[in-house]
């Protein structure tokens, strides 16, 4: 019995899409009680040269629902340089990245299984098997920006614990 | 063709444990070109609240070897934490979680495939199969601790970027 690519990345980006939402909603609604301004969160940085909190939340879409998109068309591209957003825009990239995921079909998924798949950064392209990219590049990456965009969050005091970042685990009834 | 046991379990954790050597190696030689001290990582946090350094490193080894081990034996037992421990035995650690992972047979790995689990997470009981143990608890909790220990290494100025967290990416060969 083999994983079925649906299952290693439809369910997968699911399970931690719905978390980051939550735990977005969680950075809201933090704000909200304490008088903050969530737009302050936009630009935050864990270390001035890493990536911003915009820049964290857009890759865990696009290393989702993009990664998808790359494994349909043959062709995954580095993420387009785009500058800040309103915490609620994120918000609603992270509620529009969910329903995306939950349209993709099982047959649809699964029948890019073996595929090849490349990643282009400039000129140059990395060839990976549709297993291989989501294995080995789009699950790492998606998780790293998942972590760091939860860190920004937790590190400026928005209550979290990893139960948040976590999200449901996909566990059988007793 | 879809993912086997082995590949989204022991392959994609070795991608990334050997990442993480790497990534230790680079802060004990960026210490030796400082005159910094390694030791000083060790119990280094991103916010008070957070654990420290040692724990994420330590946890890189029990959500990936010991994962294992418990779909192997049906019992999630990682090693006692060991706490605060020289930099140099954390790297000792965790280039023995990769030797361990080295040692695992693919066959062995994948005659676990369908398993039923029932295991003991700290306070509570969790009824998993191999795959959905793997997919929804363990690689995510592995990449949320080995992103944290990247970036405590990289706000105190350990010259890593992403590659070094991405590690050797199983490309196809041409």
């Amino acid at each position: 019995m083999a994983t079925s690519l649906y299952d290693l990345t439809v369910v997968s980006y699911l399970q931690t899409v719905r978390a980051i939402v939550g735990v977005l909603e969680k950075g809201a609604q933090h704000c909200r009680d304490t008088g903050a301004d969530p737009d302050d969160f936009v630009g935050l940085q864990l270390f001035e040269d890493m990536a911003p909190f915009h820049f964290q939340i857009r890759s865990v879409a696009h290393h989702s629902v993009g990664a998808l998109e790359g494994v349909k068309s043959g062709l995954f591209h580095p993420p387009a340089a785009v500058g800040p957003v309103p915490y609620a825009d994120l918000q609603a990239m992270m509620a529009k990245t969910e329903e995306v995921l939950t349209a993709f079909t099982p047959d649809e998924v699964n029948g890019w299984a073996g595929k090849d798949v490349s990643f282009q950064i400039g000129e140059r392209k990395v060839p990976f098997t549709a297993e291989g990219f989501i294995l080995s590049f789009s699950l790492p990456n998606f998780y790293f920006h998942a972590t760091t965009a939860y860190d920004i969050l937790r590190t400026q005091g928005v209550p979290l614990g990893k139960r948040n970042y976590l999200g449901q685990m996909r566990i059988r009834a007793a | 063709m879809a993912a086997s046991l082995y590949d989204l379990s022991a392959a994609s954790y070795l991608q990334t444990v050997d990442a993480a050597v790497g990534f230790l190696r680079r802060a004990a030689e960026h210490c030796a070109a400082t005159g910094a001290d390694p030791d000083d990582f060790v119990g280094a946090r991103l916010i008070d609240d957070m654990a420290p350094f040692h724990f994420h490193v330590e946890c890189v080894s029990h959500h990936s070897i010991s994962a294992l081990d418990a779909v192997r034996t049906g019992v999630f037992d990682p090693p006692p934490l060991r706490g605060p421990i020289p930099f140099a035995d954390l790297q000792t650690m965790t280039a023995e979680t990769a030797a361990a992972l080295r040692a695992i047979s693919p066959d062995e790995v994948n005659s676990w495939a369908g398993k039923d689990l029932d295991l003991q997470i700290g306070p509570r009981r969790l009824r998993f199969t191999a795959e959905t143990f793997f997919l929804s608890f363990s690689l995510p909790n592995f990449h949320f601790h080995t992103t944290i220990a990247y970036a405590i290494l990289r706000e105190r100025g350990v010259p890593i970027g992403k590659r070094d967290y991405e590690g050797r990416l199983r490309v196809t060969t041409a």
